[in-house]
């Protein structure tokens, strides 16, 4: 890179500096791209003798520094990574009686701020939608006047059932799976693996979004 | 050196004669010592009495008094006894206090003594040789970080307009000002806030400190950058050896985003919380996905959204780690411009066919005292300026509280992140993709494939976000890194062009790479802003033109935040009442300036429903009608102000209400 070769004029002793001799007597300093010739003889000597103990050893010690801190970032790692609590958000949220809970199936949906979930119902079905624009994390908003979510971030938009519109977000809304109960707890129907929305069994029966399982919706489908 | 010279005096060999008593013949050569040679034996005779007050006094001021007296002491009887011995005994305290002063002056000054000192401010040419100056650089801390004189020519302010030094000065400014703010602020989610609200209201030059350290931030960035551009366009990265400089230039140019946008999150209020969403929510597309971004986003947030834990850690990168980091870069930035390679001569002068302009250009300008005089004044000059605009016309924007359950419309990023927000909108890949989907759907038909209306074939496998938000950008910068002094240097080896730092010379394409970039980052720049490519309803716009949710940042620098017309006109100019808009339609110059207002929301309710009429239906509105009530809703200073706009309800979407209500309180002592 020529460092060697730099000019340093700002740092010449005061005293040394108007008549500093260049140090034309050390060819051998540079990286040999003026002489086109390699390694000196003695250069080549240091570079091609044997690996002595004392080497070895320090290059092991050095190793398992290296090794010690990559453990130590490791550690840091593990530290700083947030623990969640009991009964926080990722845990199953019981919402009520679906008459009560859900709208009809011709309204807006509603929003449920602690399972932070969109209760929308559609033609065929109950669907839970994660909060979140899937795009970078915003909340989007239903919209009665155009009829859809909107993100008043980026401009995502999304129909009632989570179904990407336009905008840049890569794929349809997410959604929680759910579940309907009666009253003493046995499961009426439970949301499938693809996330398709869930039919109200009965209007007594009580809704339960599990926020611990989002399913991904699907790339611009 | 006389400040390193000082002879330290050895004792006499013989030492105390109580040692003799001791029993230790510890030495045999004390025994063998000659006697003293002003040792004429009369003590023999004298008779020894214990000293009288007076002389012991006598004794203690000859021995113990202070150097110089010491030394006037010879003088003192001649001067009892005679006018001659006076004169010479004044003569002797004059040239004693000269020295004892010259030398206090010496070790305050680091090297220069009185006379130098004078010189030195009087502006003459150094006395002493050699140069006193420089030793106050090899003596003195901070002046030794500073090289002892520069090149003339790499001084003239048009070849770097002082940027790297201001950019420094904007790193103390924010240290100093950002120590004082943390004195009364709690990184808490619950005083968060309320510290802020009380920085700004009940501290004493609160609000003037929190607008010097945002006016600085916005600044540093600005500086920095503008740094850089002016590095690059006088080729002053090209070689000797100033490539791994400006390698650390570009960590600096992050760090000054990162300390930046770290700072966003602590006031805790709608515009740190969002903004800050957005761009957590970028790493967490890091690929792969489900690894690091997932844990990324987690580690940065402290939870899945961000809250008290990540407050905390937004908070300490803020405070400690990232300025930390930026104070070693910095030191190693500037110890390579001071020692290794020095500041760039300007291309014209360097390569000048004149010998004479070019020896004039390496001509030697002392930084004690020209250049440090320089640049005393610029940081006043800046103090003064920073000062003014933070006290008369820019104050830091404070939202409403931070709430974790609402985003408001139109959250932009701070000015210098628009352009990453114009890309995540993603004006340009994702449309050319969906094209090309179409395209192949369509060749896929002919060859009787039978995909039908929302078919896709390559679009799911792209994902904007991670594109947009991280790859690209990341990709910016091994481009910044490398791109710039190292394929610069292999550039110029492989044409075999002759090295040359003038711009319209032999730099022409670096000239149009220059331009295109510029006009590149231009146009994401815009596309960030909310005047691109988000549009919320028609009635909801309306609202937010004239009465925002929260205050509009303005996608430049160093302008103060917009709340609307109606705000801006201030608690004491709203008088209540209902105001039917339709009233407004025809404006006349009689108009007060509420009703101005009045008239410019009726005129964007008429410009809608012509849009509708006209078969606009994302931005029209069937048959509006607007109305604007002011209420006083609490009696001591709080209004109430109702912005409803109708139309025919259920034409636009069946569920459509027809209705649409912005409302806003606004308290007598609001500052917006």
């Amino acid at each position: 890179m020529g460092e060697a070769k730099a000019t340093a004029p700002n740092v010449g002793s005061a005293k040394a500096a108007p008549a500093k001799p260049a140090p034309a007597a050390k060819p051998a300093v540079s990286h040999g791209e003026a002489k086109g010739v390699g390694p000196t003889a003695a250069e080549l000597a240091a570079i091609q003798a044997p690996m002595t103990r004392r080497e070895f050893l320090n290059y092991a010690f050095l190793g398992s520094l290296g090794i010690f801190l990559v453990t130590l970032g490791g550690a840091f790692f593990v530290f700083a990574l947030p623990r969640f609590g009991e009964g926080e958000f990722g845990g199953m949220f019981t919402l009520g009686a679906a008459d009560a809970i859900i709208p009809p199936a011709a309204d807006a949906p509603r929003a449920n701020t602690s399972a932070r979930a969109w209760i929308a119902n559609t033609d065929k079905g109950v669907l839970a939608l994660y909060n979140v624009c899937v795009h970078l994390g915003c909340l989007y908003a239903w919209m009665d006047v155009t009829d859809r979510f909107e993100c008043p971030c980026h401009g995502s938009q999304y129909q009632k059932d989570g179904t990407y519109i336009t905008g840049p977000a890569p794929r349809s809304l997410d959604r929680f799976a759910i579940r309907f109960t009666d009253a003493n707890g046995t499961v009426l129907a439970e949301t499938d693996a693809h996330g398709d929305p869930l039919p109200i069994p009965s209007p007594d029966a009580i809704l339960v979004v599990d926020t611990g399982k989002i399913i991904q919706g699907a790339s611009h489908g | 050196m006389g400040l390193f010279n000082r002879q330290v005096k050895k004792k006499p060999e013989n030492g105390q004669s109580s040692l003799e008593g001791n029993g230790h013949p510890a030495n045999g050569d004390a025994q063998t010592q000659p006697p003293l040679p002003d040792d004429n034996g009369a003590e023999l005779f004298d008779v020894k009495t214990a000293p009288t007050l007076s002389e012991r006094l006598g004794d203690a001021a000859r021995t113990r008094s202070p150097h110089a007296i010491k030394a006037l002491m010879p003088w003192l009887d001649k001067a009892r006894s005679s006018p001659e011995g006076r004169a010479e005994f004044i003569d002797k305290t004059k040239e004693v206090a000269w020295v004892q002063a010259d030398n206090t002056v010496r070790a305050i000054s680091a090297g220069m003594g009185i006379a130098d000192t004078r010189a030195f401010f009087r502006g003459d040419p150094p006395i002493e040789k050699p140069n006193p100056r420089y030793k106050v650089h090899v003596n003195a801390f901070f002046a030794h970080l500073r090289p002892k004189y520069y090149e003339k020519a790499s001084t003239k302010f048009s070849h770097t307009f002082a940027l790297g030094y201001l950019s420094l000065y904007m790193f103390m400014l924010e240290t100093i000002t950002g120590v004082i703010l943390m004195v009364f602020y709690t990184p808490s989610d619950r005083r968060a806030y309320e510290d802020i609200i009380k920085i700004m209201s009940e501290i004493p030059y609160g609000q003037l400190m929190r607008d010097l350290h945002r006016v600085g931030a916005e600044l540093m960035v600005l500086i920095v950058v503008l740094h850089m551009t002016r590095v690059f366009l006088t080729g002053s990265f090209k070689p000797p050896a100033r490539g791994f400089t400006w390698l650390t230039g570009v960590v600096l140019l992050i760090l000054t985003f990162a300390l930046s946008f770290s700072g966003y999150l602590l006031p805790w209020d709608q515009l740190a919380y969002w903004a800050v969403t957005i761009g957590t929510s970028m790493a967490k597309s890091v690929p792969p996905k489900e690894i690091v971004g997932y844990f990324s986003n987690l580690i940065m947030r402290g939870g899945d959204t961000i809250n008290q834990n990540g407050l905390l850690r937004f908070y300490l990168m803020h405070v400690f780690a990232l300025p930390a980091i930026t104070l070693v870069l910095i030191s190693v930035h500037y110890y390579r411009v001071a020692r290794t390679h020095g500041i760039s001569l300007p291309a014209a002068d360097e390569e000048d066919p004149d010998p004479a302009v070019r020896k004039a250009a390496k001509e030697r300008i002392d930084y004690l005292p020209e250049l440090f005089t320089r640049e005393l004044l610029w940081a006043a000059i800046t103090t003064f300026l920073v000062v003014v605009y933070s006290a008369f016309v820019f104050h830091a924007p404070l939202q409403e509280h931070s709430n974790p359950l609402h985003t408001p419309l139109h959250t932009t990023a701070p000015w210098y992140f628009l352009w990453i927000q114009g890309l995540l909108k993603d004006a340009f890949v994702l449309p050319a993709i969906r094209a090309l989907d179409q395209l192949l759907i369509a060749i896929a038909n002919m060859f009787g494939a039978n995909l039908g209306e929302g078919a896709t074939i390559i679009v799911p496998f792209y994902d904007s976000p991670a594109w947009m938000g991280v790859i690209i950008p990341t990709m910016i910068i091994p481009a910044l890194f490398l791109g710039v002094p190292y394929i610069n240097e292999w550039w110029e080896k492989f044409w075999g062009s002759k090295p040359s730092r003038q711009l319209l010379k032999n730099r022409k394409g670096t000239v149009v790479v220059a331009i295109l970039s510029t006009v590149f980052m231009l146009v994401i720049w815009y596309q960030g802003t909310p005047f691109f490519g988000v549009t919320a309803p028609p009635a909801i716009e309306i609202g937010q033109a004239f009465l925002p949710e929260e205050g509009v940042l303005p996608p430049v620098p160093l302008v103060p935040d917009d709340w609307g017309p109606l705000r801006r006109l201030g608690y004491a100019n709203l008088p209540d009442g209902e105001y039917d808009l339709a009233d407004y339609a025809t404006p006349k110059a009689t108009y007060t300036e509420f009703e101005r207002i009045l008239a410019g929301i009726q005129q964007e309710i008429i410009k809608r429903g012509q849009e509708w009429e006209r078969g606009d239906k994302v931005r029209g509105l069937p048959n509006p009608s607007g109305t604007l009530k002011i209420e006083q809703w609490q009696p001591n200073g709080l209004k109430r102000i109702d912005l409803v706009i109708t139309w025919d309800k259920g034409i636009v979407t069946p569920t459509d209400t027809g209705q649409y209500v912005r409302t806003v309180f606004l308290h007598q002592d609001a500052r917006y």
